[in-house]
């Protein structure tokens, strides 16, 4: 019996930790004001909950599958968790629980009416929750292409929730080339099925072979999904999105919608496309990656609004993920070193910038700019949020102890064992502009300013707390190294790694 | 609201030159492997005829839709629902819970336009349930029938026979959301007998889809009707058009 | 070239010239629709696919192309009121003022 139910688990376990959040979604559209705080703690509580068991399931069996509707692959459609999956759905579910938090502070009805804001952004979180869950658990490419949408409208249609002029220009640029990168995206699938006569990622991996339709599948894929990550050249979109979206969805976006596609990515080239490619195809994201980490560090150096400066760090950021694409044809030891790097770094980013978009809005809610001239001496104001910035920023420069030292550490050492010297070079140079481009707006707003009385700190409540929250564990990432390892490690599709 | 000016194209760049250039390599090689593709269709084409009878219909289109496929006809449905939320969002505070402005005009509507409306309007009701009934063995089913209802009632609030519904009401967000709902809860009652989701057994799949359709093609029609509404007029503006 | 290979090669084609225009063109309205049409080019092919053979068509392709239609319809709704009410707000109808075609 105990056995029957371990295994009757995760048919209810799976659909539900994609399907639940959607429900709740809907449930928050019709109730309105009386949803909050209902559903955003339900949401995330059997969320947690659910995912808690999940990864202990995936820990002991390493990966579960579910076919929906009771047909199998490829006439149904496949859910499947693995460490890699657990460690997506992981992430996913702090930020969320975070960035719920915050919104709950900032969205307020008011007393005996709907606020437009506050009405809206339950729905449209809840949806992109489950958008995002079924991106980390669907086997199917269609299926995927419908979860990217489902995902990236909803996140679009938040970028505008202030009404700002500014605000809804940026809403539009994200939604065009949002919209043509699913349109890649499903034009590649389209070969893939013509070429293979099924949509499941396993099914196809069986029966792709090395030729034109596959080459043309793998570009029109990559180039939909590099679009929709922001990798550069394609990045242009993401700082004005990300910069002028009010600060929950900022933290959303930056933090989970962009690692969405890139998931998707990952999936393809090392479960799909890897016996098809050569070896010169897995150099082309590293080193668009590379050029990233340059272009987006030197560009959010010259930066002087934190939330623009925290968007260009994004798409910088964002490079250092794509350093396991060239690794992953060195040798084994060097290939999981990378790819667990390469999760571990996703992770830490995602905790991280959420928690310094969260820090960023508590500032701006009291100081009312987000100017770095408006920062200096900021610390007597907004100690917490700050000090949360700070934490955060540690992770994200790549300073021990940190998960983002730790994702860091592991791409170095897998550079280092390959002979990749440009990788470590960038790893290097990357690391001292995101410590030069964060220090330019952290060490002015700690020194305190000369002239004037002290204030008293503002109170952020739960703001700084939700964005402290989140910064303290990025940092904690980097403390469980060996379960990291163990969860995400064989996870690594077989058959790479082969030098 | 748009001056009816033709803006004068711009000027075609190096740039613009350079980029068709590219585009056409690309379509020159996508077409190359065009030519190479299996002249076989995909196998899961016997995989839907052996499958067809436990799917509990009788159209394979509909059977992939709602019984094979069914999850991703339950995300699309979210989709619809997410960006009818986007839409309601791009009002202004003062706004959001006015009726939107569409098909609301300062001109008086011209008799003729009633009468055709009065006339169309039943015909165009009858094939749209037709179509929603019939979908189990021929073409139709939920959307097609979803489409042709808001249709209905973008005439009726043309004719200015019924007024554009203003969003805030308790019945429009519940027959938005009943499509969904219903969906996912028919897909998670299967789990209670100790089926997967969306399992529908093959002795009832015709009546729980049939059931999952009804609920779906009101909530299409209204949600539809409403994102083609657009938004309310906002006050102290003239109407449009 | 069977039928099926030639509407494919016309939705890759309608793609490849909406492409383009999407790209170019600075005038918002011409983009949305620009992407539409990139949408019927691939659902061109995924319909093709369905063609292919002697035998029934593949209702699987006709399945995903029912969703991508509704998918693309609710996109576009969205576009269009976000279009309404960016014209409302900045007074035109391109991304940049400099691309502002009026």
């Amino acid at each position: 019996m105990d056995a029957q139910a371990q295994l009757l688990a995760p048919a209810l376990l799976l659909p539900a930790t994609a399907v639940f959040p959607a429900l709740l979604g809907v449930v928050a559209l019709v109730l309105g004001r009386r949803a909050v705080p209902l559903v955003p703690l339900l949401a995330v509580t059997v969320i947690g909950l659910a995912v808690a068991h999940l990864t202990a399931i995936v820990w002991q069996h390493s990966e579960v599958t579910v076919a929906l509707g009771g047909w199998q692959a490829p006439l149904g459609i496949a859910l499947r968790l693995d460490g890699l999956a657990t460690a997506f759905l992981l992430m996913t579910g702090t930020v969320a629980s975070g960035i719920a938090i915050y919104a709950l502070v900032e969205y307020r009805h008011p007393a005996g009416g709907e606020s437009r804001a506050a009405y809206g952004f339950w729905p449209l979180m809840m949806f992109l929750w489950a958008g995002l869950n079924t991106i980390f658990l669907s086997r199917d490419l269609f299926n995927l292409y419908v979860a990217l949408e489902i995902t990236s409208l909803s996140g679009i249609a938040m970028v505008g929730l202030n009404g700002e002029a500014a605000a809804l220009v940026a809403q539009m640029r994200y939604l065009l080339f949002a919209t043509l990168g699913s349109l890649f995206y499903l034009m590649g699938v389209a070969f893939l099925y013509a070429e293979t006569g099924a949509l499941d990622l396993a099914v196809i991996a069986g029966r792709l072979q090395v030729g034109p339709s596959a080459s043309t599948a793998v570009v029109l894929t990559t180039l939909g999904l590099l679009l929709k990550t922001a990798i550069w050249p394609l990045h242009f979109w993401l700082p004005p999105a990300h910069a002028r979206a009010p600060t929950p969805v900022s933290a959303l976006l930056s933090g989970l919608v962009v690692k969405g596609s890139l998931y998707l990515l990952i999936r393809l080239w090392f479960e799909l496309y890897a016996p098809v490619l050569d070896q010169v195809a897995w150099m082309v994201p590293g080193a668009l990656g590379g050029v990233a980490v340059l272009w987006g560090s030197a560009l959010a150096l010259r930066q002087e609004r934190l939330k623009l400066m925290l968007a260009y760090s994004t798409t910088a950021q964002l490079g250092y993920m794509l350093f396991a694409f060239p690794l992953a044809v060195a040798g084994p030891v060097e290939a999981t070193q990378a790819w667990t790097g390469m999760v571990v770094l996703i992770l830490a980013h995602g905790i991280a910038k959420a928690a310094m978009f969260l820090a960023a809005g508590a500032i701006v809610a009291v100081l009312g700019s987000d100017e770095r001239v408006a920062l200096a001496g900021a610390t007597r104001l907004v100690p917490v949020p700050l000090f949360a910035l700070a934490l955060a920023g540690l992770s994200m420069m790549g300073l021990p102890p940190s998960g983002g030292f730790l994702g860091k550490w592991l791409m170095l050492r897998a550079a280092i064992g390959a002979g990749q010297w440009w990788l470590v070079a960038i790893l290097v140079v990357g690391g001292l502009m995101a410590a030069a481009y964060l220090f330019r707006f952290l060490v002015p707003a700690f020194l305190p300013a000369s002239e004037g009385k002290p204030d008293r700190p503002a109170a952020t409540g739960l703001m700084g707390g939700a964005a402290i929250a989140l910064a303290l564990i990025s940092i904690l990432l980097g403390f469980v190294a060996s379960p990291l390892n163990r969860l995400i490690a064989p996870a690594m599709p077989a058959g790479l790694g082969a030098g | 609201m748009f001056r009816a000016v033709d803006p004068p194209e711009p000027p075609f760049t190096f740039t613009d030159a350079a980029l068709a250039a590219a585009i056409f390599a690309f379509l020159l090689a996508g077409t190359c492997a065009m030519l190479n593709l299996p002249a076989q269709p995909s196998p899961l084409v016997h995989d839907v005829a052996a499958n067809l009878r436990a799917s509990g219909l009788g159209n394979p289109v509909n059977a992939v839709l709602l019984n094979f496929r069914a999850y991703d006809t339950l995300l699309e449905t979210g989709v619809i629902v997410v960006a009818l939320v986007g839409s309601w969002m791009l009002a202004t505070d003062a706004s959001w819970t006015l009726a939107p402005g569409n098909f609301v005009t300062r001109h008086p509507v011209e008799p003729p336009l009633v009468v055709l409306i009065k006339a169309l309007v039943p015909l165009v009701a009858i094939s749209a349930f037709y179509l929603l009934f019939v979908g189990s063995e021929e073409p139709g089913g939920a959307f097609p029938a979803g489409t042709m209802l808001s249709a209905i009632g973008i005439l009726l609030i043309l004719a200015r026979i019924a007024p554009p519904p203003a969003r805030a009401g308790r019945s429009i967000r519940w027959t938005v959301a009943a499509g969904f709902m219903v969906f996912a809860l028919s897909g998670s009652a299967t789990l209670l007998v100790g089926r997967e989701f969306l399992d529908f057994p093959p002795s009832s799949a015709k009546a729980v889809i049939l059931i999952i359709e009804l609920s779906l093609a009101p909530s299409v029609a209204m949600a539809l009707l409403l994102l083609a509404s657009g938004l309310p007029v906002e006050p102290g503006r003239d109407t449009p058009a | 070239m069977s039928p099926a290979t030639a509407y494919a090669v016309t939705g890759l084609a309608l793609f490849a010239l909406a492409l383009f225009g999407f790209l170019v063109r600075g005038h918002l309205v011409r983009r949305i629709v620009a992407l539409n049409v990139m949408g019927s080019g691939v659902f061109l092919v995924f319909l093709a696919m369905a063609a292919r053979g002697e035998g029934t068509t593949d209702p699987v392709p006709q399945a995903l192309v029912i969703t991508g239609i509704v998918v693309a319809v609710a996109t576009t709704a969205l576009a269009l009121v976000l279009l309404v009410r960016l014209h409302r707000e900045v007074g035109r109808l391109a991304l940049e003022p400099s691309r502002q075609p009026d």
